[in-house]
């Protein structure tokens, strides 16, 4: 009896311990294969970019060379007379969030104490997207100030692009987008949002050409200027 | 020395990345069909129009905030103000918590736009559009990841369930409807 019972234990411990080395390898076997798998996603993560570490010396070469940049203000009142001197500068600047683009948020338009009057801010990776929630709030924006100069050669160029059909038209429908309130192209009431998200007809973007050499003309300049913030941060002001 | 079985590796990937990327499949997925028809809707936002009629609206021409806030307490909207301004002479825009209030201060049409977020869809979108770039390189790593994928699944079976059987054919027709697209209507 005694030793059936025995016999019985043995052969339940040495059938545990089987299934015991079972598992070990299976476990085993798992184990390879995740750490594979992972191997995979590490090597996509690498491909995609990922830069080799810097050694010891670069990083501090490099702390050397780094300088610590404050944004430079710039008051949306003031806009036009201070942004020829701040292009490709890291400025920050402050006003009212009057419209969110609602095809994903990827700009918006500031303006100070003249409605009419609106500063193009462009969402980028670091800035994250706008939403529509933003809209009447109080915003500062920090982020690189970029200009696009529209001259008669980029006129031409516009317009060849507009009469073949050619990208151009949208490109240049962004770029200059001022956003300015008593403008046509103002959202002026609800079903006027959603008309500024439709492209406009050939005619209408030579009429809009037209309109630039207009004003072109006017200025006595040899360019217009067409400014835009690209967002690297935003905060609402409370 | 054992012949390395690459298919069954091949298997193992597809598996174990079809586990790891399923969530992200389903956000890319949901929300590119929900941006895919951004004409039809707003994929965001629930938008809710309210419309009235405002009498004697010649009051609210150059309107103070305070004055404007009398107009909300009107429509119900109490405490929603945030600001207003005239886009043009006789048209009130006021902004409000989500949403917005146009009013025509000659003929005293009203108009409220009001936003509320989609449960899931708003942070779907919010997800699809780069929200950060710690994000773009999770969204790449997975846009690799569907790579292989796309490519593990079409050597998966061998036979007449692969490449050399009907997979081929479906592959085939897979590559030529975006072909003929591009050359019928681009």
């Amino acid at each position: 009896m005694l030793s059936r019972f025995s016999l019985k234990i043995y052969y339940c411990i040495e059938r545990r311990y089987c299934v015991s080395m079972h598992c070990e390898k299976t476990k085993s076997k798992t184990m390879k294969k995740l750490l594979f798998s992972l191997a995979i996603s590490s090597l996509i993560w690498v491909s995609c970019g990922n830069q080799e570490p810097k050694s010891q010396g670069q990083q501090a070469e490099n702390q050397e060379q780094v300088a610590a940049v404050a944004p430079k203000a710039l008051d949306i009142d003031n806009f036009d007379s201070l942004a020829p001197n701040l292009v490709d500068q890291l400025i920050e600047i402050s006003g009212t969030c009057m419209h969110t683009c609602k095809h994903g948020g990827t700009k918006m338009f500031l303006s100070g104490n003249n409605p009419d009057f609106r500063v193009k801010v462009m969402a980028t990776d670091e800035s994250g997207n706008f939403n529509a929630e933003m809209e009447g709030s109080d915003y500062t924006v920090i982020g690189i100030l970029d200009e696009y100069k529209v001259d008669n050669a980029e006129l031409d160029k516009l317009e060849a692009d507009v009469r073949s059909g050619e990208q151009g038209e949208e490109e240049m429908k962004h770029k200059t987008h001022e956003g300015e309130g008593n403008k046509e192209g103002e959202h002026a009431d609800h079903q006027g949002d959603d008309q500024d998200q439709n492209q406009g007809e050939m005619q209408e973007q030579l009429e809009q050409i037209n309109h630039l050499r207009a004003r072109l003309k006017e200025s006595g300049k040899d360019h217009l200027s067409f400014y835009s913030i690209q967002a690297k941060s935003y905060k609402e002001k409370k | 020395m054992a012949k390395f079985n690459w298919r069954k590796w091949n298997r193992i990937i597809h598996r174990d990345f079809g586990y790891f990327f399923f969530g992200m499949t389903l956000i890319y997925a949901l929300s590119g069909i929900a941006i895919n028809h951004i004409d039809d809707w707003n994929p965001s936002y629930q938008v809710e129009n309210a419309y009235y009629e405002i009498t004697n609206p010649e009051q609210f021409k150059q309107a103070s905030p305070e004055k404007v806030k009398e107009l909300l307490s009107l429509v119900d909207e109490d405490g929603n103000y945030k600001k207003h301004y005239y886009p043009r002479p006789g048209l009130l825009k006021v902004f409000l918590k989500k949403g917005s209030l146009v009013l025509n201060t000659q003929t005293g049409d009203a108009s409220i736009e009001k936003l509320s977020r989609r449960p899931l869809f708003f942070y779907l979108n919010y997800l699809h559009y780069n929200p950060g770039s710690w994000w773009k390189w999770f969204s790449d790593i997975f846009a690799g990841a569907l790579i292989i994928l796309a490519i593990s699944g079409i050597i998966m079976n061998k036979g007449k369930k692969g490449l050399k059987g009907r997979g081929s054919v479906y592959l085939i027709l897979g590559i030529a409807i975006p072909l003929i697209f591009l050359l019928f209507y681009r």
